[in-house]
C-alpha cells in the first residue's frame, strides 16, 4: 500500500485500511489501538504513542489527504564542503580502511596545489590495502562464514581467499561474480567452491540462490525458502528453479523447509503465505526471472563455454550486459558505501522501491559496464565528486525516494573492522595474535579443522568457538580483539547474508574501548613500539599532543585541548628518559610446547594454556627507556584519544 | 503525521496477521508460574544420564556389558534414584524434577546440538533463531534497571546469541570468575588513581567535542552513560566473591562451584537470565564428552557438579530465592548404556535428562520414563521445544506467542507446551 487509493480499497483483511472523514470504523486505528499484541500493528514492538494515534485519527478524521511531499530548504541545502584534515580522513577509511599517518596528513595540509583531492583518490585506489578494506563487505553480503572445526550452522569454506585475490586484481565484477557461481576450486581451501557448501543446511544450493538473488539482484527471496512470500511477487518455484540450475539437476524441497501444519489451522481468512511447491515434486533448473529482469529477446548462449551447464547459464544471466540489473544493483551498492544511503533503498530487496535518481544511477551503470565493470573506476567518480566532499549532516537514508536528495551524505560510524585495524596501526606494533586453528600441527584434514593462518588485519577472523567449550583450545589474544569487532557489529559466524549490520550503540561499545585487555594493550608504551619511540624522541609535550592528535583523530589539537593533555605530560617530561646505564631489556617469554588438536586433553596442555592466558592478559613488556609514572600519564593520555566518540565516528 | 513508510509498514503487516492471528490460540488459558530469574547450567560435551539423573543396572566397561558405570543411591523422593556421586543432591530431590525423557535427532556435531538446546529448535535456512536467554532477556527484560538482564558465565558463542533479535537482547560474558566480564571490568594494573586520572582527561576531550549532530551520536553518548554505570562500583561488586563468608565458599566447591556462587550474587543485583557453563576440561580432560578414557574421571566431573548444584539449591533456599528462580540444567544431548572401545561413550539423542529445579514448580524428583537401558522413552515424551515451553512458562512468559523476525511471526518457543504436571493448575 503506497498510494491513496490502494488504502481506501478492502485488500485481503476485507476491510479498508482507511475510510477518510470515519476514523472509528478505519482499519488501520483499530489495529494500532488493539489491546491484544497478537493483533496490534505495528508488529512486534510496544504500541504507538498515544500522541501518534491521535495525530492519525484527526488525520482521517480530517479525510485522509495523501500528503505532498514539502521541500523544505534543509532538504536541498548542500551542506559545508569538508576541510582537507576531515577529508582526508573520510576518504583514507572509505579506500585502505585506516585512518592517515600523521606524516600524510601534514603532508596533505601543506600540500597547495588545486587537484590534490583527485590526486589522492587516485593514489589510494592503487593502494594494496584496498583489497582489505573492501572484504569485509563481500564477507557479509555473501555469508562466508568459515568455522575452525566441524561444518556446521550454515558454515562456508574459507572463500575469503578467492575474494581476496580477485580485489587485489581489481578483477572485473561480473568476472568475479561469474566464478564465484561456477564454486571452482578447493571448498577448503580458499577456492569459490568454498562459497557453495552449507553446513547443517538441508537445502544448500536454495541457500545460495538466495544470497546470489540478494546481492546482486536486488530481489529478497528469504520466504520463498518454505511458502509464497506475501509482499514479494517472487515464488518458491523461482527460488528452487535458480537453485537447480547451481545444482545443475532438479531437486526438491527439503521436508523440514516447512511452514508448521499449524499455521494454517484456525485461521479466520484465507492465508496469505501458499505453499505451492510440494516436498515430492522436483523443480527442473530454469532462469525464473526471463521477464522481470533480462531483455528477453537475447541470447545468452554466445557467452557459454559449456552451452549445457546450468551454472554457467545462471551466471551468464546474472552478470550479462543485457542483465541491466546487476550493474545497476551494484552501482546503488558503491554509492550508498560512501554515502550512507542508497538511490534505492534498501539495496537487496528492490521490489515496489523507486529510485531516488534514476538518471544518474543509470549513467553511473552505463560507465560500469562499459568500462569493464571496474570497481575502481566506478568508486573513482564518487569519491571524486563534489558531494562526497560535504560534511556528514544528511539525512537521506530514512526519506522517501522523492525526498533524497543527496544534499550532503548521511553519517556514519565506524565499521568494527576500521576501529580494530586503527587500534592496531596506531600501537604501531602488528596485530600480534595466536594462529587461527585449533590444529597447529594439521594432522586433521582441512575439511574439519581449518587453519586461517595469522591475521594482519581484522576481516582474516572467524569465529573462534571450539563448540565444546574446552578452555585449552581457547585462543585467548585473538579472543581480546574478537570481543571488540563482535561490540561494534561484526559477526564471524556469518549464517545469513546481511548488507547492513546492526549499527545501534549499546553499552559495550565504549565497554571495550575503556575496559578491555585489548585496549590496554593497544595504548600501551611496549618495548621498542612505535609509541614509545614517540615519548622518547618528543622535542615537548606540546609537540607530543600534536603528533598524538594527528595520528588518533587526524587533526591538531584545539589550544583548549592541547593545553590540558599537554600539561598532564609536562609533569616530570624533563626526567622521563630512565638513564642509559639503568635501563634493563624484559627478559622473552618462556616457549612453550604448542598445544594442538591431538595433545589438548591432557593436563600439561591444559597448564601451557592457562599460562598463555596469563601471558594474554599481561601483554607486551613496557618500554624500560620510559619512567614508568611518566609512561603510565603518556598511557592515560593515549586512551583518553580512543575514548572520544570522534575516534569512533567518520567525519 | 505519520510518516508514509511506517504507515505502509503497519498497514502491509496489518495484513499479514490476519492469516496468523489463529495458531498462538490454540490453548484457553497459558500456564504460568512465578519465578523471576533463570540460573541455566550448560554441561559442554554431553552429560550421560545414565552416570547421573537416570541410573539403570550396572555394567562393565572391560567386559562391554551395556549399562551404569556407578552404582546408584536413594533419594529424599521415593522410587527415584540418583547415581551414588550425587549424593549431597540426593536430599534436596523434591526441591528437584530429573527431566528423563527429553530427546532430538542431533547427536553428530556438538556445535549443531548446542545450537538446538539453546535455541530449541532445528535451523532453518533464513531465520537466525534467539537463544533462550535472549528470549528471556527480550520478554522480561532485567530485574533491576541498574543491571544487564543476561550474563553468560562461560566462552561467547553464537549460540548463546540474540539471533534476529539484535545486540539489545544480547550476553555480557565473562570466563573467570575473578575478572568480570570482558569490556566492563577495569584492567590489572589500571589503579584507581589512573582511572580518576583517564576520567577526568576524557571529560576534558568532552567538554571540548561537538554536540551530538544525529541521533546515533546521541544513542553513543548514552551507551557511554550506561557502560560507566555497569563498570562502577555497584555493579562490579557482585564479583568480589571474597566478600562471601569462606564456609560458604566451601560449601559451593571449585570453581565451577563459585560459577554458581556468582550467579546467585548476580540475580540480587538484578540480572534476569544467567548462563554457567560447566565446561572445566581441566577435571577429566574431555569434559562431559567422555568418549575413551574421558570417562575414567568422569566421576570427578559428577562430583564437582553435586557439590555446586546442591550447594546452589541449598543457599538460595535460606535466601528465600529458590522460589522466585528457576535452575536449568541442559547439555547437548545424552550418552548410550553401551561402551565405546576405548571404555567410554559415544552420543545419545534418543533420550536424555535436563534438569529443573527451584522456581516454585511442583517438582516430582523426575518425570518421564525410559526403558530398562535407557535408551528409549516408555511414558512421558518431553520434546526440547516442550522443555523449553515449561522454562517459559515457569517465568510467567506466554509460550504460545510470536515474536517479530522484521514482519515475519516467529512461534516464541517451536510449538512446545509445558509439562502441565508441573504447576498448579
Amino acid at each position: 500500500m503506497d498510494s491513496r487509493e490502494s488504502a481506501l480499497k478492502a485488500g485481503d483483511s476485507e476491510s479498508a485500511a482507511i475510510v477518510p472523514g470515519h476514523a472509528d470504523t478505519s482499519e488501520l486505528i483499530r489495529r494500532i489501538t488493539a489491546s491484544d499484541p497478537e493483533e496490534r500493528m505495528p508488529p512486534g514492538g510496544s504500541p504507538l504513542s498515544s500522541d501518534k494515534i491521535a495525530t492519525l485519527r484527526e488525520w482521517i478524521n480530517q479525510g485522509a489527504k495523501w500528503p505532498a511531499p514539502i521541500l523544505t530548504p534543509e532538504l536541498v541545502t548542500p551542506s559545508s564542503v569538508l576541510k582537507d584534515e576531515s577529508f582526508l580522513r573520510r576518504v583514507y577509511y572509505d579506500t585502505v580502511g585506516l585512518p592517515p599517518t600523521a606524516d600524510e596528513v601534514r603532508a596533505y595540509v601543506n600540500d597547495s596545489s588545486p587537484d590534490k583531492r583527485i590526486r589522492i583518490v587516485d593514489r589510494l585506489l592503487e593502494d594494496p590495502r584496498w583489497a582489505d578494506h573492501w572484504m569485509s563487505y563481500w564477507q557479509d553480503i555473501l555469508a562466508e562464514n568459515p568455522t575452525l572445526i566441524n561444518s556446521s550452522l550454515n558454515t562456508t569454506g574459507p572463500f575469503r581467499w578467492f575474494l581476496y585475490d580477485a580485489l587485489q586484481d581489481n578483477k572485473p565484477i561480473d568476472r568475479l561474480v561469474t566464478e564465484l557461481i561456477l564454486m571452482r576450486g578447493s571448498p577448503h581451501e580458499g577456492g569459490s567452491a568454498g562459497f557453495g557448501l552449507a553446513g547443517d543446511n538441508d537445502a544448500p544450493m536454495a541457500a545460495k540462490a538466495q544470497i546470489i538473488a540478494s546481492a546482486f539482484l536486488g530481489m529478497e527471496m528469504q520466504c520463498a525458502r518454505c511458502h509464497d512470500a506475501p509482499f514479494h511477487s517472487t515464488t518458491q518455484s523461482d527460488l528452487y528453479s535458480m537453485a537447480a540450475m547451481l545444482s545443475q539437476k532438479a531437486i526438491t524441497v527439503p521436508k523440514s523447509s516447512r511452514v508448521p501444519a499449524a499455521f494454517f489451522e484456525n485461521k479466520a481468512r484465507e492465508s496469505l503465505i501458499k505453499v505451492t511447491l510440494k516436498h515430492d515434486n522436483p523443480v527442473a533448473p530454469s532462469w525464473p526471472f526471463v521477464s522481470q529482469l533480462s531483455d528477453g529477446g537475447r541470447s545468452i548462449k554466445e557467452l557459454l563455454l559449456d552451452p549445457a551447464d546450468s551454472r554457467e547459464q545462471l551466471a551468464a544471466y546474472v552478470t550479462s550486459p543485457y542483465n541491466q540489473r546487476f550493474s545497476q544493483v551494484l552501482v546503488n551498492r558503491v554509492w550508498r558505501i560512501f554515502m550512507g544511503a542508497g538511490f534505492v533503498e534498501p539495496p537487496h530487496d528492490w521490489e515496489g522501491n523507486a529510485a531516488s535518481h534514476p538518471e544518474l544511477m543509470q549513467w553511473l551503470a552505463n560507465d560500469f559496464v562499459s568500462q569493464g565493470y571496474n570497481l575502481k573506476r566506478l568508486s573513482r567518480w564518487i569519491l571524486t565528486s563534489d558531494t562526497y566532499a560535504r560534511a556528514a549532516t544528511g539525512k537521506n537514508l530514512g526519506r522517501e525516494p522523492e525526498l533524497r536528495f543527496f544534499a550532503a551524505p548521511d553519517p556514519r560510524r565506524l565499521t568494527a573492522e576500521q576501529i580494530v585495524d586503527t587500534l592496531v596501526a596506531s600501537s604501531g606494533r602488528p596485530m600480534d595474535v595466536e594462529e587461527l586453528t585449533f590444529d597447529p600441527d594439521a594432522r586433521r584434514a582441512s575439511s574439519n579443522r581449518l587453519t586461517l593462518g595469522v591475521p594482519r588485519r581484522s576481516w582474516m577472523f572467524a569465529d573462534l568457538a571450539n563448540e565444546r567449550d574446552r578452555p585449552s583450545l581457547n585462543l585467548p589474544r585473538a579472543q581480546g580483539i574478537a570481543d571488540i569487532l563482535k561490540a561494534f557489529g561484526w559477526s564471524g559466524a556469518r549464517q545469513s547474508p546481511r548488507t547492513d549490520r546492526e549499527t545501534a550503540p549499546n553499552a559495550l561499545q565504549p565497554g571495550v574501548l575503556a575496559n578491555s585487555i585489548a585496549s590496554l594493550l593497544f595504548t600501551r608504551a611496549a618495548d621498542r613500539s612505535e609509541l614509545a619511540r614517540l615519548a622518547v624522541e618528543a622535542l615537548s609535550p606540546e609537540s607530543l599532543v600534536d603528533e598524538l592528535f594527528l595520528r588518533y583523530l587526524g587533526r591538531s589539537p584545539s589550544q583548549e585541548e592541547k593545553e590540558a593533555m599537554a600539561g598532564l605530560l609536562s609533569v616530570g617530561f624533563k626526567s622521563r628518559l630512565v638513564e642509559k646505564e639503568k635501563v634493563e631489556s624484559p627478559t622473552p617469554f618462556e616457549t612453550l610446547q604448542r598445544v594442538t588438536w591431538s595433545n589438548h586433553l591432557r593436563s600439561e596442555a591444559n597448564e601451557i594454556s592457562l599460562e598463555l592466558e596469563r601471558r594474554a592478559r599481561r601483554g607486551p613488556p613496557a618500554d624500560p627507556r620510559l619512567d614508568p609514572q611518566w609512561r603510565e600519564v603518556y598511557e592515560d593520555a593515549l586512551w583518553t584519544l580512543i575514548n572520544t566518540r570522534e575516534f569512533v565516528w567518520l567525519p | 503525521m505519520m510518516h508514509r513508510r511506517n504507515f505502509v509498514q503497519a498497514s502491509v503487516s496489518a495484513a499479514s496477521l490476519a492469516s496468523f492471528a489463529g495458531i498462538a490460540r490454540s490453548e484457553a488459558t497459558p500456564l504460568r508460574g512465578q519465578a523471576e530469574h533463570v540460573i541455566s547450567i550448560w554441561l559442554g560435551g554431553g552429560m550421560g544420564q545414565g552416570d547421573t539423573f537416570d541410573p539403570k543396572k550396572k555394567g562393565d566397561p572391560s567386559k562391554k556389558v551395556a549399562g551404569s558405570y556407578y552404582e546408584s543411591i536413594e533419594t529424599a523422593v521415593p522410587g527415584v534414584r540418583l547415581c551414588e556421586h550425587l549424593s549431597k543432591l540426593a536430599p534436596w530431590m523434591d526441591h528437584v524434577t530429573a527431566v528423563r525423557t527429553v530427546h532430538h535427532d542431533v547427536i553428530d556435531e556438538h556445535a549443531a546440538a548446542t545450537n538446538r538446546m539453546h535455541t530449541g529448535r532445528p535451523v532453518s535456512g533464513t531465520v537466525v533463531y534467539p537463544s533462550l536467554g535472549s528470549v528471556i532477556a527480550h520478554e522480561r527484560g532485567a530485574y533491576h534497571e541498574g543491571a544487564p538482564a543476561y550474563v553468560l558465565i562461560g566462552y561467547p558463542n553464537v549460540s548463546r546469541g540474540p539471533g534476529f533479535l539484535g545486540a539489545k537482547d544480547s550476553y555480557l560474558y565473562l570466563t573467570d570468575t575473578s575478572q568480570g566480564p570482558a569490556g566492563l571490568s577495569r584492567p590489572d594494573g589500571i589503579t584507581s588513581e589512573r582511572q580518576s586520572r583517564r576520567e577526568a582527561m576524557l571529560a576534558q576531550m568532552r567538554k571540548a567535542q561537538l554536540p551530538p549532530g544525529n541521533a546515533n551520536e546521541k544513542d553513543y553518548d548514552e551507551a557511554i552513560v550506561q557502560s560507566q554505570k555497569w563498570s562502577g562500583p555497584e555493579f562490579m561488586s557482585s564479583f568480589s566473591l571474597d566478600k562471601e563468608p569462606s564456609d560458604l565458599r566451601n560449601r559451593y566447591g571449585g570453581e565451577f562451584g563459585q560459577r554458581c556462587l556468582l550467579a546467585r550474587r548476580l540475580i540480587e543485583r538484578g540480572v534476569r537470565f544467567i548462563e554457567v557453563s560447566h565446561n572445566l576440561n581441566f577435571l577429566n580432560g574431555a569434559g562431559w564428552d567422555v568418549h575413551n578414557e574421558g570417562i575414567l574421571q568422569q566421576h570427578a566431573l559428577i562430583q564437582e557438579m553435586d557439590t555446586a548444584l546442591s550447594g546452589l539449591i541449598q543457599d538460595l533456599e535460606s535466601k528465600k530465592l529458590l522460589d522466585k528462580t528457576l535452575i536449568v540444567v541442559t547439555t547437548e544431548f545424552g550418552r548410550p548404556p553401551e561402551f565405546d572401545s576405548g571404555g567410554g561413550r559415544g552420543h545419545q539423542g534418543s533420550a536424555f535428562t535436563c534438569v529443573l529445579a527451584g522456581g516454585g514448580l511442583k517438582h516430582c524428583g523426575a518425570y518421564g520414563e525410559t526403558d530398562e537401558m535407557g535408551k528409549k522413552i516408555v511414558s512421558n515424551p518431553v520434546s526440547v521445544p516442550d522443555f523449553f515451553a515449561t522454562i517459559h512458562a515457569a517465568l510467567g512468559v506466554n509460550y504460545a506467542k510470536n515474536l517479530y523476525d522484521g514482519d515475519r511471526p516467529v512461534p516464541i518457543t517451536d510449538m512446545g507446551k509445558p509439562i502441565a504436571a508441573l504447576f498448579d493448575v
